[in-house]
């Protein structure tokens, strides 16, 4: 076995079966061999039903994607939902240009991530910031926008939710930034892919794509122990399974498939 | 023309005459069959004064066109005024260079997308795309276009297929329309003629300089240009079947600019009519 931390999965990867059928569908995630979830949305159900729901099913609810605008301006009512149903992390997925560095809104965010970071703590929970690969475009005084962010609001009220598949995208080395968040890095988003532009060009597999491809876990070139490895040195108690898009290469298999095959995968290690 | 769905015209094709006169244009509509109305902004309008106004003219509010930027910089006022005039969708009608599937920001219109759709379902909105031709340009192998509807799942961004872009990008309609079948609630139905060589300075026609080099002025033959439904190449009937049978709830009219010598309202006039003949 890699690791004893426990696996699960984000829900936006099975979004529209879980649209249709989100108790069937949670149940089946389970039967996988998932250990938890981390939801993007309600599903128009309360949170206590949702907390009884994963107490039934043995599936922990452990962290929550929210969008920004909504915690920062309903802070108490959002965190009394989550406490409601047991979250520990909450987390901001994407943060729209205007929160950014150069946007209008900047401080906005940053004093927003304070507070609400701090009004997680006070409840035993983590407010994490989850990457995609706009972080890493562009240097302000040397660093990425990525530590700009945790610099300015700060380690103490801004956990990572470090996107590995997006680190990718960005060329940025997943060991390096574990090892550089340590103690920061609480959850992690641990996802496969191929991406021929990190491969010197004659040593690349003529039968791959030309283009980054999301994949299941197992199908893609991370080097997912070593990964696993630095994540543990870094503190992670939680890693998680997304797949943004289904993998081109592979256009036969369905989400649900790559869902599957991950944690087969994972559970094979 | 036979069809049972109901249908409403894109305010953006008489644009001119809103600004001029938002009320008695859209009693115009009205008065030449439509049974809807999809928004292209609301000219200072008070949303609960267009609502009224809708109800007492008689024209369901379907939907509302809102540039991409717009809704991301106000999300709560965006996706309220317009549940307010009780609209059923909301559409992003357009995306500039850099959000669209071969820009630098398109994983990020992905992930924006998924905001939108979120926070205009706790509205009691759909979030829907509106295609140019511009979607379909290969992403490895398959059209772009397609890669963002996988990204997006189908429960937060559903179709406005915009028919004549389809066409345009070398697709039929109708098969297109079918291939999204269950997720296409609202169909563009847009007509046009299209000499045999595709022009190079089309985005002139809906207002965006692409840079592409002056034409020489030629007959309206010889052009690009959009038509009232029924008076161009597109084959109505095979799109209206499809749109029938892919689910859709509404078929909304649209023409970019006018032509055959008419005026706007007259061309939006000329599309209902002959949707009702």
């Amino acid at each position: 076995m890699l690791t004893n931390k426990p696996i699960g999965l984000q829900s936006f990867t099975l979004a529209d079966i879980l649209h249709d059928d989100f108790e069937g569908t949670l149940k089946m995630i389970k039967e996988f061999g998932y250990d938890g979830v981390e939801l993007h949305s309600m599903y128009d159900r309360s949170p206590e039903y949702i907390r009884d729901l994963f107490k039934d099913l043995d599936l922990k609810l452990m962290s929550f994607h929210g969008e920004f605008g909504v915690i920062n301006n309903n802070t108490k009512a959002v965190l009394d939902e989550y406490e409601t149903m047991g979250i520990k992390y909450v987390v901001i997925p994407f943060i729209m240009e205007k929160y950014r560095y150069d946007g209008e809104a900047w401080d906005v965010f940053v004093n927003g991530c304070k507070r609400i970071g701090q009004a997680a703590r006070e409840r035993g929970m983590v407010l994490c910031y989850h990457n995609h690969n706009f972080e890493f475009k562009d240097k302000i005084d040397g660093e990425y926008f990525y530590d700009v962010i945790f610099n300015t609001v700060g380690r103490e009220n801004l956990s990572t939710q470090m996107d590995i598949g997006w680190l990718g995208i960005a060329k940025q080395d997943p060991i390096a930034y574990l090892k550089k968040y340590s103690g920061s890095a609480p959850i992690v988003h641990i996802k496969d892919f191929y991406f021929p532009d990190l491969i010197p060009e004659d040593q690349r597999d003529p039968n791959e794509v030309d283009y980054f491809d999301f994949r299941p876990m197992g199908k893609g070139m991370l080097d997912i122990p070593a990964v696993v490895k630095a994540a543990e040195d870094a503190g992670t108690e939680w890693f998680i399974v997304e797949q943004d898009d289904k993998s081109y290469r592979y256009p036969e298999l369905s989400k649900l498939d790559c869902v599957k095959m991950s944690i087969d995968y994972w559970r094979s290690l | 023309m036979k069809t049972n769905l109901p249908i409403a015209v894109q305010l953006y094709s008489v644009r001119d005459a809103m600004a001029a006169d938002f009320e008695g244009t859209l009693r115009k509509i009205k008065e030449f069959g439509y049974d809807g109305v999809e928004f292209a902004g609301l000219f200072g309008n008070d949303p609960k004064d267009v609502k009224k106004l809708l109800a007492e003219i008689g024209l369901e509010p379907v939907s509302a066109h809102v540039a991409y930027v717009e809704m991301m910089a106000d999300i709560e006022g965006v996706m309220s005024a317009y549940e307010t005039i009780g609209c059923k969708y909301i559409v992003i009608p357009y995306m500039t260079e850099e959000y669209r599937p071969d820009g630098e920001k398109f994983d990020e219109a992905c992930e924006g997308m998924k905001v939108l759709g979120k926070a205009a379902k706790e509205h009691g909105l759909t979030l829907l795309y509106h295609n140019h031709d511009f979607e379909f340009v290969k992403l490895g192998d398959e059209y772009g276009i397609d890669v963002m509807y996988n990204r997006v799942p189908a429960c937060l961004l559903q179709t406005e297929l915009d028919t004549c872009w389809v066409n345009v990008a070398g697709e039929n309609p109708a098969d297109f329309v079918l291939k999204y079948s269950g997720r296409a609630p609202v169909v563009h139905l847009k007509d046009f003629h299209m000499p045999a060589v595709k022009p190079e300075k089309m985005y002139a026609l809906i207002g965006i300089d692409d840079g592409a080099a002056e034409e020489q002025p030629q007959s309206e033959e010889d052009k690009f240009g959009f038509r009232p439904v029924g008076y161009g190449m597109q084959d109505v009937p095979a799109i209206i079947a499809a749109s029938e049978k892919a689910g859709a709830k509404w078929l909304v009219v649209e023409q970019d600019e006018p032509s055959m010598g008419k005026c706007p309202l007259e061309c939006v006039k000329m599309s209902i009519e002959y949707l009702h003949a």
